[in-house]
């Protein structure tokens, strides 16, 4: 799984996760589960290890979840 | 570490973004300290960057020629295409993980550029890291990060900058103290003098006393982007009192609570006031806030575990159908009227899975009239039975994340500077800033330090102007994985500040509409009763 973090592969386990798991609720999924759940596709090889890779892939779920992306819609620099 | 005979000594500042004409993006801050060095009696400069932000509006500028604009910081990084800089940078510190002061690392990456290591909280690390994983950076490219804690002190070259808790609207955030021997400046970052939060720690006080009593500092850069309000910005313990007690007064009813997604510290203060009240949480705000919530769970901050009474789920899970909206709240997004908030899509008649009851009241806290566009969609004849809760109600329940007057005034008291400047503003709110600082007896600079300007200090002469340069940005276009780019004027978008001539011609303008309209209306007026007499007669 060496280049499955680059973001295009997040974005791939995040439409393929949604389409197994749906509804899954995302805030108390726990990374084990995530790696079961990765490791449930035939084609999935060696997981990454780095933590934040887990926190982009649910965050990329969320994504997919809630149909788009609002990270841009409000500006930070106010809040 | 670069040697040169001609530099003056002493301690220099020069804002590279966020201190512009206009709104406020891409924070980012040079230090710099020259000191003599003793054996060989050359000048030495040490410099480091604190935050590296982009653009949150790159629309805006330059007609929108490029994807993403972010500082140009040639003469302290090495930039392909440039000389490269006698004076490099030796260390990246970041005040905390928003965009506009982290967002710009991903652009320099992709630019090739070596980048330093970056000193930051768990907490932006892990936002840090997050981006590079969405920007398709692969960790191979990534620059070395080291987690800093508040009361570490980094020692780069002659200058040492150590870290100090600072209350934001997420955590991990800092405020730095930058030294060298002789001379120190106080940099607040994002701040407000709030020492309550449901995640743990807000401002610590007593840690700026310390810097009070050994003498204060030469000059404190100061977050003037609520300055201009009186009063504090809201505690987060009056915020979960009246939240709490919103919950109470509302007994039986749904109550939805629109936040902004970014507000970390807001979700936490509400979501503990549920639990104060036993009510249920469902998140319903889009992919960003529960990434928020995420990420606040990654940093050890997990608010089910704080709150063991009750129950927090996503609003698009099968377990939220599990939940009575009756003895629950819905946490979500919409006060801007954010076109992807799912509260805003349900009121639009779009969003089928957002659970609201006709007689639900709506908690919506903002300062401004952003707040209008959410009034409009909820006065429609179809949401009448539904209570609307906003800012100007009995409850105190607006407040971001940035200091107003009175956390000027006790921050200052303790950091006990002798200069003051404002940062992370527009010029307007600089000159207000200023006024609030000349009224409570601190020393302001000559003019308002906008982007490009240098500060330096020295013992002899205090702080004074050394330099205005015309500050210059970056404009990237991203191509697939192809990044292109150029550096770019600032055609006055930090120097220019045409607001008041702007706002009289706007005027102006509206005078004529309304005196060509009412005279419209009077000829119209007078037809109608020539005609009417005519038809009379």
């Amino acid at each position: 799984m060496n280049d499955n973090t680059a973001w295009e592969n997040i974005r791939y386990w995040a439409e393929v996760l949604n389409e197994k798991y749906p509804r899954t609720d995302l805030l108390s999924l726990s990374d084990d589960e995530l790696k079961k759940m990765l490791l449930s596709f035939s084609h999935t090889a060696e997981l990454p290890t780095e933590k934040t890779y887990y926190f982009a892939l649910k965050s990329a779920w969320a994504v997919v979840q809630n149909g788009g992306d609002d990270s841009g819609e409000v500006p930070d620099a106010y809040i | 570490m670069s040697s040169d005979e001609k530099l003056q000594k002493g301690l220099f500042w020069t804002p590279r973004g966020g201190n512009n004409a206009k709104d406020i993006w891409a924070s980012c801050h040079t230090f710099s300290s020259v000191t003599e060095n003793k054996q060989t009696g050359l000048s030495e400069r040490t410099t480091v960057i604190v935050d590296l932000g982009q653009h949150e509006f790159p629309k805006d500028f330059l007609n929108g020629s490029f994807d993403k604009v972010v500082p140009a910081l040639g003469d302290c990084l090495n930039v392909p295409g440039e000389k490269q800089p006698e004076d490099q940078a030796r260390a990246i510190f970041l005040t905390h993980g928003h965009s506009d002061h982290v967002a710009g690392i991903y652009e320099y990456v992709k630019m090739g550029v070596p980048l330093p290591t970056i000193y930051a909280s768990q907490h932006t690390l892990n936002a840090l890291k997050k981006g590079f994983f969405e920007n398709g950076i692969n960790s191979e490219q990534w620059p070395e990060m080291q987690e800093i804690k508040a009361g570490d002190v980094i020692q780069v070259g002659d200058m040492s900058v150590e870290a100090f808790s600072a209350s934001h609207s997420i955590p991990g955030c800092f405020s730095f103290k930058i030294s060298n021997e002789e001379e120190s400046i106080f940099h607040s970052g994002d701040t407000k003098a709030d020492e309550t939060s449901y995640l743990g720690k807000g401002v610590n006080l007593s840690s700026y006393k310390k810097i009070g009593r050994n003498g204060g500092v030469d000059l404190m850069t100061f977050d003037a982007t609520a300055t201009h309000m009186a009063g504090h910005a809201s505690y987060e313990s009056e915020i979960f009192n009246s939240y709490r007690q919103i919950f109470k007064d509302n007994t039986g009813k749904q109550v939805i609570a629109a936040l902004p997604a970014a507000h970390m510290e807001r979700l936490a203060s509400v979501i503990s006031a549920a639990q104060a009240a036993g009510r249920d949480v469902i998140i319903h705000g889009g992919a960003s806030m529960e990434s928020n919530l995420l990420a606040l769970n990654l940093s050890g901050y997990d608010l089910q575990k704080k709150c063991p009474d009750i129950r927090i789920v996503s609003g698009t899970s099968k377990e939220a159908e599990t939940i009575d909206p009756k003895k629950s709240v819905t946490i979500t997004t919409g006060i801007y009227r954010e076109i992807q908030s799912p509260f805003v899509q349900h009121l639009l008649g779009k969003q089928s899975d957002f659970i609201m009851q006709k007689d639900a009241v709506i908690v919506a806290p903002t300062s401004n009239d952003k707040n209008e566009k959410l009034q409009i969609l909820l006065q429609s004849k179809e949401f009448e039975n539904l209570k609307v809760i906003t800012s100007s109600s009995k409850y105190k329940i607006y407040g971001s994340g940035h200091a107003q007057a009175d956390d000027f005034r006790k921050i200052a008291r303790y950091i006990a500077p002798r200069t003051v400047a404002p940062i992370h503003c527009s010029s307007q709110k600089a000159d207000t800033f200023n006024e609030l600082a000349f009224k409570n007896g601190y020393k302001t600079l000559p003019i308002y330090p906008h982007n490009g300007v240098t500060v330096g200090i020295d013992r002899k002469n205090g702080c004074r102007i050394v330099d205005r340069k015309e500050p210059q940005w970056i404009g990237l276009i991203h191509r697939g994985k192809e990044t292109s780019f150029q550096k770019v004027g600032d055609n006055g978008y930090s120097t220019a500040f045409h607001d008041q001539d702007l706002v009289k011609a706007r005027q102006q303008a509206a005078k004529q509409l309304i005196a060509d309209y009412r005279n419209k209306k009077n000829l119209v007026n007078q037809v109608s009763l020539i005609n009417r007499r005519k038809n009379e007669r």
